[in-house]
């Protein structure tokens, strides 16, 4: 657990919301005394961000540790729900349907900015439909819209097709256009149910190494002011690096669709970890996510 | 979006309802958080919970690195 004044060892890998981040301590409040040694150890932490596994959770858990190179996308980092990971900004992620509808469609096109959320000129006839079924969904009840673009993502997850491309740009709508048109109707691999969430299964761990867990939850009301405007810029499109960036940027308004501690997986493995877990307030003195748009000059 | 989650299920768009509405794991097993972030300007009263009010508005890089760096103070971290 700790380290000489050799420093921190370098990540082998690094997942979507578990790292291993080192901080240095000093000896003192150890309680330990090595006169003529290095004054500063290294003590390993487990820092967990419990969120929606969407680009909110991948900011915060970028700026928990710093930027560093993910590695591939594993199992682990999939959302129960969406189940693309992307890698954007150093980190692997999940978007989710809102993030999703961004990076697919021109981004003044897709969002409602009075609202704030989900899609210009959205009807709600299925939520409707399922809330007469008796069969409300717990998680977040999606728009007609962005139920098409939930069945996008299934087809494309289905194929194995990537979301993003080799530099964290993601798809171009072309691409996901090609991909909807495949047949979905063979099995899937791994159910949904299968999937266990990263935050459940890095339980043992924080509770060896006595972490954090940070709960990001709906970042809506967090979301930055400057979003770009134009139609012709597509965020996320650009071969490099920057355009990871720019998709980060981009998507900072948005929001996510749902929140870690309103899914019961997520919820579960906060109430069981030894691990502080900090919340973070989606409220912004009352005011919802559109009020950011509105004020913005 | 966060008010029509809340509303959805019956609870208060302010900071306080939304923490009281996780609630401490300290009292309950049903609690989910320990320590609780709000907007500068909040306030909120959570039973069992430490608050504190930081600036949550993720404007720009520095703006998130400081409240995730707050975040971890709160669990007794220095990031």
């Amino acid at each position: 657990m700790l380290r000489g004044a050799n420093g921190p060892p370098r990540p082998s890998r690094m997942a979507t919301c578990q790292r291993q981040a080192w901080f240095p301590v000093g000896l003192r409040a150890l309680g330990a005394s090595w006169p003529g040694h290095a004054r500063i150890v290294f003590v390993k932490v487990v820092v967990v961000v419990a969120g929606s596994a969407g680009l909110g959770s991948c900011l915060v858990s970028r700026h928990s540790w710093g930027c560093r190179p993910s590695g591939r996308a594993s199992r682990r980092t999939r959302s129960p729900r969406w189940s693309t990971p992307v890698t954007t900004c150093g980190c692997t992620a999940c978007g989710s349907a809102l993030t999703w509808t961004v990076h697919v469609q021109p981004w003044a096109a897709a969002i409602d900015t009075d609202r704030g959320w989900a899609r210009r000129a959205e009807s709600w006839v299925v939520k409707e439909q399922l809330a007469a079924y008796g069969a409300d969904p717990d998680w977040f009840g999606l728009g007609d819209k962005d139920i098409a673009t939930h069945l996008v993502r299934s087809r494309i997850a289905a194929r194995g097709l990537p979301a993003v491309g080799r530099h964290g740009g993601f798809v171009r709508p072309v691409a996901a256009r090609r991909a909807a048109a495949a047949d979905d109707r063979r099995p899937r691999r791994e159910p949904m149910s299968s999937w266990t969430p990263l935050r459940v299964s890095a339980r043992r761990s924080i509770s060896r190494s006595g972490g954090c867990a940070i709960a990001p939850s709906c970042r809506a009301t967090r979301s930055c002011r400057s979003a770009p405007r134009k139609r012709s810029r597509r965020p996320g499109a650009g071969r490099d690096q920057r355009g990871g960036r720019r998709a980060v940027r981009a998507v900072e308004p948005g929001g996510q669709c749902g929140h870690g501690p309103g899914c019961s997986r997520y919820a579960d493995g906060m109430r069981k970890t030894d691990a502080t877990v900090v919340g973070i307030s989606p409220i912004n003195q009352r005011e919802t996510v559109a009020r950011p748009w509105r004020t913005r000059a | 979006m966060a008010d029509a989650c809340l509303t959805a299920i019956g609870v208060e768009t302010s900071a306080q309802a939304v923490g009281r509405y996780y609630g401490s794991r300290r009292c309950s097993d049903d609690g989910v958080i320990d320590a609780w972030l709000v907007h500068t300007g909040e306030t909120a009263d959570v039973p069992n919970v430490a608050v504190r009010a930081v600036p949550l508005l993720m404007t720009d890089v520095d703006a998130t690195a400081e409240m995730a760096r707050a975040a971890l103070e709160m669990a007794g971290l220095q990031a």
